[in-house]
Formats: structure tokens, sequence, C-alpha cells
């Protein structure tokens, strides 16, 4: 078990590519329900990497929660954790780059990009 | 070279002019560079003197004042000196009063080397010291394997901290950066130069990127900087845009709403200049006349009347703003828009309608990548736009963190190594990084939901096309076509290569499909223009023409394709390139039209035809509003008194540069600023420029009088 932040970004070994916008939904964390702010950075078939305020500690567990109830929420263990800047900014002093993994029983039936791909509000790129 | 100026200084064989009109001082530097062991010493009076010494023997270093008296003064001489290839190796050095020192910025520009203060030039021990001074840094540079334009750069830094011009030394501290990027001193330079302006933040990113350059002897300099400038140090929170620089956004928006939401996410991000366009043209008729804006925010739109997004955003691309960080906001979009939006590098989407927070965190997220990237796609980004805005030091910067990040796999590092390799001219090296990282990332699953990085591929169809491959090449542009039908940048690429692969139809066609996408596009304009010319169709040219704001850019090409069709033996192709272009200008540019004139009538003359060349510059002598009028009558007026006298007057052949400079290995030039352009020449010239305004245009009419 890590301990709380890595020195380094998430060590997916998937090809990762870039992610900008916004998911139609909200992030919460698992246990304590609370709403957590983020923006997405990449994505791998089963990972995404995130901006997150406030981060959920390392091992945790998120819920990405759709504004279409018809899509069933996605659980992911935060896998990673790390500064985005060495000097944080003012405001963002709590922001961290988190990475975060898909949980193995959703792992089977779903391929991330496939799945982020058909938001309009969401870019992924090579 | 420095060096071979600096053999010549060593071993005593230098060849010098002094021009002097101070009897006592031009006296005590003969009597002391005579002590100094230089024999070849040459005392000229005037400019004239000068030119009929250049004449008789080699000069390698010409020390004068101004001769602010004479009719030719030193400042015009320097400005047109280094025009002629001859005169490669001559440096000069000024002798100045206090009073004259203001003249410095603008001298360097043209290639000064060094200036001595003229009242030290009495008494032998200054004179001494001063001279083995710049000998001794000539020493330096050439044992530092650095170029002489460090040297220059000394002499210039001297004056401009001394009367404390920030700007200037900034311009001149970057100058040296973007040109010599590997040598990483320079950066604390830099940044001593923002510390003076008390320009803190940016002092401190560049110390930053100094410090993860990881050389050791950089630390040192770095801590006296900073013990120098305690302030840096101190002030070091601010709001997001302080912290990077941010001073000014732009919106386009509407929405009231969203406008209000964007104003007050700005606001606590710290962006207090804030413009708001509620329409695209509107925008775009501001924008084109402005320096780049430091932010851009726009919502995405195609409405009857105004310009599109798309329009708009290749617009502002197309028009130099590569810097500039865009974010646009959506309600829906079609799988082509994003990948335009990709292609134009879009750095966030906002999805409508906007939430305050989340704008916040959005766009100053937007902001730290755009300026100090730390993840990979917008550190692929800034790479490239330094390369093509020519802010090589960091662009080299960011390579090395980049190769330095574990995470970014080497399929992708392989890209950056090609982009340096094309930028450096090494196309084959570019190509096969290009290939193998294809093939590392063929493992890579296809995905129709990846937006495919098209610049990669115009770069491997680019490398193609320049090492011989024109026909894969231009079948790969077409597939980036199906890929992003509404990209002008690729339609332009395929009208060149297709131009220049003899397909004119197929050119034809592609300009036509990017007038549909935006007539009104300057690189459009400008690309059918040229392609008019090319193909010897002056209707259309001249209406191309009629729609372009400023036409210097096409007649400076049509004149360099003209004399490179000339050099590659093609004479006929290059005279009627200069008669399209001819009966293309409108009737009012009677400037271009006496330039295009004095052109074509060179090419005549330089072939030996005294007739027609003759003829036609009494055409370009006949607009006295032309620029080059006063050098076409005189020129003409010469040639009509030799041919009198049964004199031959012999013109010199176009000097035939570089492989790489010539035109014909440029018809990617449209597009494509990622090749390096630069060319070191003499001390600063050409790195270093110096744009004091309204002096310009003056300037060029005393050097034109000169010339002739």
């Amino acid at each position: 078990m890590k301990t709380a932040m890595s020195s380094h970004k998430d060590r997916r070994n998937e090809i990762r590519y870039s992610m900008f916008g916004e998911f139609p939904g909200k992030l919460l964390h698992q246990a304590s329900q609370d709403e957590l702010s983020f923006l997405p950075i990449d994505i791998s078939h089963k990972g995404l990497g995130l901006l997150v305020i406030p981060c959920p500690s390392e091992g945790s567990q998120v819920r990405v929660e759709f504004a279409d109830s018809q899509i069933p929420s996605l659980i992911f263990v935060c896998r990673h954790v790390h500064e985005v800047l060495d000097e944080p900014l003012l405001g963002f002093e709590n922001m961290r780059r988190c990475g975060l993994e898909l949980a193995e029983d959703q792992q089977a039936s779903l391929d991330l990009i496939e799945f982020f791909a058909r938001f309009d509000s969401v870019m992924i790129g090579d | 070279m420095s060096s071979t100026l600096y053999d010549k200084i060593a071993n005593k064989s230098v060849h010098i002019v002094l021009i002097n009109p101070y009897h006592d001082s031009r006296i005590a530097m003969i009597k002391t560079l005579h002590k100094l062991g230089y024999k070849h010493i040459f005392i000229c009076k005037s400019i004239r003197d000068l030119n009929e010494k250049l004449r008789q023997t080699r000069i390698d270093w010409i020390i004068s004042t101004l001769l602010e008296e004479q009719p030719i003064k030193m400042p015009m001489y320097l400005y047109g000196l280094y025009d002629d290839q001859f005169h490669d190796k001559t440096r000069v050095s000024y002798l100045l009063s206090e009073k004259q020192q203001p003249q410095l910025p603008k001298a360097f520009s043209h290639g000064l080397i060094s200036w001595f203060d003229i009242k030290r030039m009495e008494d032998p021990k200054y004179i001494q010291q001063d001279f083995e001074e710049f000998f001794g840094m000539l020493k330096d540079a050439q044992d530092r394997k650095r170029h002489e334009a460090f040297v220059a750069g000394e002499y210039l830094r001297r004056y401009l901290k001394k009367f404390m011009i920030w700007g200037e030394l900034i311009a001149m501290e970057k100058a040296l950066c973007d040109n010599f990027p590997l040598q990483s001193e320079n950066l604390v330079t830099l940044a001593e130069a923002h510390f003076l302006a008390g320009e803190y933040n940016r002092g401190r990113l560049i110390i930053k990127q100094a410090q993860q350059m990881a050389v050791e002897s950089l630390d040192a300099q770095i801590d006296a900087l900073l013990k120098q400038f305690p302030k840096a140090l101190l002030e070091k929170q601010g709001s997001v845009a302080e912290r990077f620089d941010i001073k000014n956004a732009v919106i386009i928006e509407r929405d009231e709403r969203e406008v209000q939401i964007l104003r007050l996410a700005l606001k606590r991000i710290g962006v207090n200049e804030i413009m708001v366009h509620p329409t695209y043209n509107d925008a775009w008729s501001v924008l084109k006349d402005q320096r780049e804006p430091d932010l851009m925010l726009t919502e995405w739109s195609t409405r009857k009347g105004d310009l599109s997004t798309a329009q708009f955003l290749q617009r502002v691309r197309g028009h130099g703003f590569l810097k500039l960080p865009v974010i646009v906001m959506i309600n829906q979009l079609r799988p082509q828009e994003a990948q335009l939006l990709n292609d134009v590098h879009t750095i966030q989407l906002l999805q409508k309608p906007l939430r305050e927070d989340h704008s916040v965190m959005s766009i100053a997220f937007a902001i730290q990548q755009a300026k100090v990237p730390t993840e990979r796609k917008p550190i692929e980004q800034q790479i490239l736009n330094s390369l093509q805005s020519g802010d090589r030091a960091d662009a080299y910067y960011l390579r090395k963190m980049y190769h330095a990040d574990a995470a970014i796999p080497p399929s992708r590092k392989f890209y950056i190594e090609a982009v340096f390799n094309y930028h450096h001219h090494n196309y084959t090296k570019a190509r096969n990084f290009l290939i193998k990282g294809i093939k590392l990332g063929a493992t890579e699953k296809e995905k129709d939901e990846i937006k495919p990085n098209l610049d990669k591929t115009i770069l491997l169809a680019k490398c193609l096309f320049r090492l011989g491959d024109k026909s894969i090449a231009i079948q790969m542009l077409e597939k980036s076509k199906q890929r992003s039908p509404y990209n002008i940048a690729i339609l332009m690429a395929l009208m060149e290569m297709n131009y220049d692969a003899g397909n004119v139809n197929q050119a034809n066609a592609a300009i036509e499909e990017a007038e549909k996408i935006d007539a009104g596009n300057a690189q459009v304009i400008q690309a059918g223009a040229k392609l008019s010319l090319l193909t010897g169709r002056v209707d259309q040219a001249s209406q191309f023409m009629s729609h372009m704001e400023n036409l210097s850019e096409i007649i400076t090409r049509m004149n360099n394709q003209a004399v490179s069709f000339i050099q590659n033996g093609d004479f006929q192709k290059g005279i009627e390139l200069y008669l399209s272009a001819i009966k293309s200008l409108p009737a009012k540019e009677k400037d271009f039209l006496g330039v295009v004139y004095y052109n074509l009538a060179l090419a005549f003359l330089r072939n030996e035809e005294m007739e027609p060349g003759l003829e036609n510059l009494q055409k370009s002598a006949s607009f006295p509003e032309s620029r080059v009028h006063k050098k076409a009558s005189l020129l003409s007026k010469k040639i009509a008194e030799s041919q009198a006298a049964g004199k031959k007057i012999k013109f010199s052949k176009v000097v035939s540069g570089s492989v790489d400079d010539r035109e014909s290995h440029k018809l990617l030039g449209l597009m494509d600023d990622l090749v390096a352009q630069r060319k070191l020449s003499v001390a600063l010239r050409g790195l270093y420029h110096f744009d004091k305004p309204g002096s310009s245009y003056a300037d060029r009419e005393e050097a034109d009088k000169e010339a002739s």
C-alpha cells in the first residue's frame, strides 16, 4: 500500500490518450458520498487520470454517477495521487492529480474509451 | 565568423580601417594599435574612401565614428553592409559619445560587433585596455565555441543596463536564448533581465526552467542571482493570472448569463482585462489588428450572417496566434467538428450551461498547461508552437522534460524527435522516427473514438514529399482530409504538393474546397493568388489580390519563386511569373508595381539582355511612389551613360543560396513555419531585432539612397 502521495504519475501500463471536457455527471466519494470537483486529463481502456479537489486517498473508492439515470454508475479505485505543481496555485492548494482504475468486476464488460467517447462534452485524442 | 577575426587579431594579420575625424584621438589609437603589434592599419576619411579601400584590399575590422557631419553616415552604411555576402567577414565597431549611444540597439540589430567610448580613445592607456578587453571577449567566445553574437550581446547589454532599457534587454536576452537553446546559462541572464524589469513571476518561471536543466554550473549562477534579487523569492504567491502572466482574456459569447459566469470565473483567477464580443465578425475585425491575446474563451456556433467558430479559429491560428490558449464552450458537437477543435489545438472544453466553480478550475488548469505544461499533450503542443514561433529555448527545455517523463511511451517520444529533426531540415531522420513511432504504436488499438493527431500525419506527409515520395504524401493528406474535412491547413498543403507534383487541376480543386470553407481566410486568399500567378491566370490572381490587405508577402514569395526558376535554368518561366504579377497587381499598388518592374529589369540585366532590362527599369522609375524609384532612376541613368560611353556594365548573377534556401524547396513554406529559417550571420544581425516605431521606413529610404 502506498502512502499519502506518490512522486510519479500514475503507473498504468496501458497507452493513455488525452481527454478533456466534462463528464455529464458527478464524481462521488464512495464511502462519504461527498461530491468531488474534477477535471478529466487522460484515459486508457481501464483507467482515468483526473484532477480532483478534494482528492480521495489511495485505495479508496469513488463513483461516477451520470445525469442520465439509464447509464449505470462506474466504480473506480484510486490508485495514485500526486501533486500538480511544485508551488500550488492560490485557491487550488488541495487540487491533486489522481489515477483511477475501473473496479475489477466492471473491467471485463467495459472499455472506458468506447464508453466516454459517446459524450459530446468529452474529447479523446491521440 | 568571430573566430576568423580573432585568429587574425591573435596572429597580428588583421586588416583594420580606422575612420576617426578627431585628430588627437586618431593618432592615439594608431599608436596604440602599432604598440599592440598591428601593422595593417588604414586610415579613411569617409564611406566613399572606405569603399575604395574595400575594392583594393581585404578589410577585417572597421572602427569608425558615426560620421554624422558627412553625407553618407556610418549607420546607413552598416544597414546595407551585410546584404552583400562579400562583406561577411568584415566586422564593425563604433566610436561613440554618450549622446550617440541611443543608436546602439539599432546598430547591433544591423550587425555591429562592439563599441567604444570616444572619450576614452584619447588616452593610450584606456585605448589599450578597451581593445584588449574586446580581444579577450572574442578569444573567450572562440575558446568556449560560442557564436560572436555573445560578444555583441555583452556590448549591447552594457548600454541597456546603464540606461535601464529593460524591454530591449529582455528582447536581446530572449534572442540569445532562442538562437542558442542548448547554452542553458542564457536562461539565467534572461531571468535577470526580467527581475531587473520587475517582472518577478516571469523571471521565476525561467529560473525554474534553468533549475530543471540540471546543469551543475548553473546552480551557483542561480544562487547568486537570487541573492541579488531577494524580492524574486519573496513574491511567490499571487493569483493564477499573475503567476502565469495572463493579463487579458477575450470572450466570444452572446448569452449574457454565460458571459457573466465567465467574468466571475476570470475575476477569481485574477484576469481583470476582459473583452467581450457578441459575434465572430466583430471579434475578428478587432483581433486581427491587435497583438495576440493571453486567453480566449469562445462558444461553438455556426450562425448565419456571422463567421462560424471553425472559420474563426482557423483564421486565428493562421494569423500566427499559435500560443493563445483557446477554451471552447459547447452544447453539442458532430465528430468532424470535434476533430477540427482538436486540430486547432483547443486546450479545454466547457459544457454549457456553465458552472462557475467548474469553470474556474478548468480555466486555471488550461492556463497552467498553456504556460507551464506538465501533461503529455500540452507539452507536445507547446513544443510545436515554440519551434514555429522561434522560441527555441522553450522548445528544447520542454523536449528535455518530455523525454524524462517515464509515463510517456516511446512511440510518442519518436514523434517529438521527428519534429526536432524536421525543424533542422533532417527529413530522412524525421521520417524514420515517425515510422518507428507508428510501428511501436501499432500495438495500440485503432479506435474511431480517438481523434487522431493530424499534425503527426501531416508531418509525415511533408517528410515524404520533401524526400521525393510525392504521390504517397498526397495520398496521406487526402486521407487526413476525409478525417477532418473542414481543415484548411490540410487543403493548403494539398494545393502546394499537387502543384509541385504537376497536378494543377487537383491544386485548383484544393483551393476551391478551401474557399467553400472560408473564402475570407487570408491563407486561402494568399494560396489562391500564388497558384493563379504560377499558372498564369491573371484575372483570377487579380481577384485574389484585390482581397488582400497586405501584398508584401505574396510579392516577396513571387519574387523568390521567379529567382528560383531562373537559378534552376528556367529563365522564361521566371520572366512569365513577373509578367503575371504585373498584370495581376491592382493599378493603385504603385509601390509594388515599381518593385516588380525593377526585379524584372534586374532579371533581364543579369541575363545580359540590356534592352528589355533598361525598358523595364524605366517603367519602374515611372512610379515615383515606389520605394525603388530612386534606385531604378539612378541605375537606368548609369546604364544609359555607360552605353553612351561605349562601356559595358557587368551585373552579378543571382547568388544561389543553399539548396534548403531555395523557394522550390520552400513550396510548403506557405504553411510550414516548423522548418527553421534561421541563418546565423554577423554578430546579433538576424537574431536581435530593433523596431523603434516610425524609424524603419526612413532608414530604408536612406539605405536605398546609399545602395544606389
